[in-house]
């Protein structure tokens, strides 16, 4: 195991690594921004498909998010990190993307995203396995400004204090926002699995 | 269940709750079996969120939008390109448009016998009315 000092230089050394490669794109270095995509891709992923779902446009919003980063290279003056840069973007482009979605729904009165479409079947699957299949497509119900947080405090792994950060928003929003939307989850995912299961 | 036990309860897991909030959640919780499973039901919900943070795109991700990228740049080069034809044809064009006025203005001057703007534009026979007249109105 490290120690923790010896985690720490990795963590600098990574830090300086990612440094380099934002210096050398800045400058033009295609490889350089390639590298950095390979670097942020699962961050940004992560984001992405746990606002949209695992579909198409998870990963057109994916390509869109690195391409505005391409754009900013700039702009970009290294008050956030890279990573939460990113995310920021990555969130803006998903809300984008719900938006049209409802617009489009709104048109065609369809209802994708609230019909419960593929509850996993249990003879099949562990429960583990079933349990992240429905809470996932419980978030997919929640309203988007409940959707966000629950993605990035409990998906992407970021604090309170960095949510509220990355969503310009107070703390105190960004708790009871939470709170609000495990309620939410909790109450879609009870008739579909805690009153199957035992836990 | 109390509710704001239960806002209590869900708190705990994001911020740090001061002492007589803890102590209070702690007391409920040896009285109630429902709020124990409450939160053993709220942390496999969290659970299960944590565990599928390393979803991906599909392989060649990185190479996709360097295509992207390359593509972006090869249209935004086409049309500044185009542009910088467009401003180069159009200097010529208003060039030789200057010359030629240049040119018409020396000679009627040369050929007006007085310096007035009629002369020089050579519209001292012209009335409004054989402007209006001519067969191209």
């Amino acid at each position: 195991m490290f120690q923790p000092s010896k985690l720490a230089a990795v963590d600098r050394e990574e830090k300086l690594n990612e440094q380099e490669l934002f210096r050398a794109a800045k400058n033009g270095d295609k490889n350089a921004f390639k590298e950095l995509i390979k670097k942020y891709e699962h961050q940004v992923a992560a984001t992405v498909i746990g606002m949209l779902g695992n579909c198409p446009e998870a990963e057109d919003v994916g390509q869109e998010t690195f391409i505005r980063l391409y754009q900013s290279l700039d702009k970009f003056r290294g008050e956030a990190s890279l990573g939460t840069y990113l995310t920021r973007i990555a969130i803006n482009l998903s809300l984008n993307e719900l938006k049209r979605r409802q617009q489009k729904r709104g048109r065609f009165f369809s209802r994708a995203d609230e019909v419960v479409e593929s509850i996993p079947d249990k003879n099949n699957q562990k429960q583990r396995k079933e349990l992240k299949d429905i809470v996932h497509m419980g978030i997919r119900k929640l309203d988007p400004k409940y959707r966000t947080v629950v993605v990035l405090r409990l998906i992407d792994g970021y604090s309170t204090q960095e949510t509220a950060q990355i969503l310009k928003l107070p703390v105190g929003t960004v708790l009871s926002r939470l709170a609000r939307a495990q309620m939410k989850l909790k109450e879609i995912l009870t008739p579909l699995y805690w009153d199957k299961n035992d836990i | 269940m109390d509710k704001k036990i239960l806002k209590l309860l869900y708190r705990s897991f994001d911020e740090e709750l001061k002492e007589k909030e803890k102590q209070h959640l702690e007391a409920a919780m040896k009285q109630s079996e429902e709020l124990c499973l409450e939160r053993d039901r709220i942390l496999a919900q969290r659970q299960a969120l944590a565990e599928s943070s390393k979803p991906s795109f599909t392989p060649f991700f990185a190479e996709r939008v360097m295509n992207r990228i390359e593509s972006l740049s090869e249209k935004k080069n086409g049309i500044e390109a185009f542009y910088e034809t467009l401003f180069a044809m159009f200097r010529r064009f208003a060039l030789a448009g200057a010359a030629i006025l240049i040119i018409l203005l020396l000679y009627n001057l040369r050929t007006g016998d007085a310096l007035s703007t009629d002369d020089i534009f050579y519209t001292s026979d012209v009335a409004i009315e054989n402007i209006i007249d001519l067969p191209l109105f």
